[in-house]
């Protein structure tokens, strides 16, 4: 298992260098940096050419960011219409050139089997669908509370399903999750609990497609079950409901807290099924190198 | 006599001796019963951890007039690692390792042969985790025998690779060691 300190500081360094200055506008470069720096702490440096999945998310991250710096420069139509392009992006991205889309070798089309054509079609719509989700629920309820909890949700759930990753035996993928959370973590921390009403777009297209590209990379290149990634998916949807009529919403501070604790906890239990696999499959494995590594 | 005779004649001479020559190449198949792939790699630098790949296909062409023209391929499947422990293969197939959604065989190309004492030294371009080199390897052995009507052929090597060399993931490189022994012991089968 990776180094604990070590994660935690990549992790403390993003959030320290994307921590927001006085230039409201250039948030999205500090988020970047703040991301680069912690990958860089933990050594994670994209390859060229970008071979595996990790590299080819990596290098779709600036990107993504960029549709978010853009949004206050661009007139709001052709802006979504490139925020959501972007987000068709993922799924090909991700998978480019893995078995998933090439094998088995039969009767392919342009490189693709039926299957992977059929797979492609089926997912590549999916990371848009949640982000239009998200935004009708930000624009139907128009509470800043969902607008507030829902950037430290993203990071709740990006921290946990890293950490799920990397228990399903997947390290480098999972560890990717601490400089994305903690790049995003300042501003989440402002969105949610400052005192003003936040000053600065929701990077939705940095956050969301983030999580999905995690997700992604766990289903089809670590051990990240359907059923977690469909839950971690879910769960900054569901979190982001508005609350039923009559319920008193005296501040946006406690409603992000309510949000939030409830997307920690549905995380955690997410966590916790995870963590019994992994004491089942892989712990007796570490637990003999562990030995072996205390001997004089 | 014309010049369209003599070159009718020249062209039936080339045509039957074409059949000689391409016999003189011997065409084999992989005989996945009889050979095997296997590996070791230092664990903690105290001991060794073995392991095997179950899954492997090739062929070879072996012209003893001329060793050059002999050629060798070899495809492991990379999922078909087993270290006899079910937990560690499923990590080792991960792209923290093998990454075997991504790279799904392991090859190896032969682009020049030449005929030594005992065997073939044969170069390649040996293709791993997505990155290719050209490596040499000692093909001892080469014996042809037949049995129950196939001819057989066997050849041995033993060779050293770095992970690192191979664009693997170099945080994963720690208690097991960057080096791993790969050891080819194969039977080929004519076709």
């Amino acid at each position: 298992m990776p180094d604990a300190l070590l994660c935690l500081l990549a992790f403390l360094t993003a959030a320290v260098v994307a921590a927001p200055g006085a230039a409201p506008r250039l948030y999205p470069l500090l988020i970047l940096a703040g991301c680069v720096s912690g990958l860089l702490v933990l050594q994670i440096l994209p390859g060229l050419p970008p071979v595996s999945a990790a590299d080819r998310f990596l290098y779709l991250l600036p990107v993504l960011l960029l549709v978010d710096f853009a949004e206050t420069m661009l007139p709001q139509r052709i802006h979504r219409l490139l925020q959501y392009t972007l987000l068709l992006t993922p799924v090909p991205v991700i998978l480019y050139r893995s078995v998933w889309l090439t094998q088995p070798a039969e009767a392919t089309i342009q490189g693709l089997t039926p299957t992977g054509w059929l797979l492609l079609a089926c997912l590549t719509p999916l990371p848009l669908t949640g982000a239009v989700l998200l935004r009708r629920l930000m624009t139907i309820s128009s509470r800043p509370s969902i607008t507030s909890a829902l950037p430290l949700n993203l990071v709740c759930c990006l921290l946990c399903s890293g950490v799920v990753i990397m228990l399903g035996g997947y390290l480098k993928g999972g560890l990717l999750a601490l400089p994305l959370a903690g790049s995003m973590l300042p501003l989440a921390l402002r969105n949610g609990f400052g005192k003003s009403q936040p000053d600065r777009p929701l990077p939705l297209t940095y956050c969301w497609g983030s999580l999905c590209c995690l997700l992604l990379i766990g289903l089809f290149f670590g051990r990240l079950t359907p059923l977690q990634c469909s839950c971690f998916a879910a769960i900054p949807l569901v979190t982001a409901l508005p609350l039923p009529t009559g319920y008193a919403e005296p501040c946006g501070r406690r409603q992000t807290a309510i949000r939030t604790a409830l997307t920690a906890l549905l995380c955690s239990l997410l966590l916790y099924q995870a963590w019994s696999v992994f004491a089942v499959r892989m712990l007796p494995l570490l637990a003999v190198s562990q030995h072996l590594s205390e001997q004089p | 006599m014309s010049v369209s005779r003599v070159l009718i004649r020249l062209a039936l001479c080339a045509a039957a001796l074409l059949p000689v020559t391409a016999s003189a190449a011997e065409e084999y198949v992989y005989d996945a019963v009889h050979s095997s792939v296997s590996f070791k790699a230092r664990h903690l630098d105290i001991s060794w951890i073995h392991g095997r790949f179950n899954e492997v296909d090739g062929k070879f062409s072996i012209d003893r007039q001329d060793p050059a023209k002999s050629s060798f391929q070899l495809t492991i499947k990379a999922d078909s690692v087993d270290t006899a422990n079910a937990a560690r293969d499923e990590h080792l197939r991960q792209p923290d390792y093998f990454d075997t959604k991504q790279f799904p065989t392991i090859e190896f190309r032969s682009t020049k042969v030449k005929a030594i004492e005992g065997g073939y030294e044969v170069t390649g371009d040996f293709t791993m985790h997505g990155t290719t080199r050209s490596i040499t390897i000692q093909l001892m052995g080469g014996r042809q025998i037949e049995s129950r009507g196939v001819r057989r052929v066997g050849f041995s090597t033993e060779l050293r690779l770095k992970r690192s060399d191979y664009n693997f993931d170099k945080n994963a490189i720690g208690p097991i060691g960057d080096e791993a022994v790969v050891i080819i012991d194969c039977e080929g089968m004519s076709k």
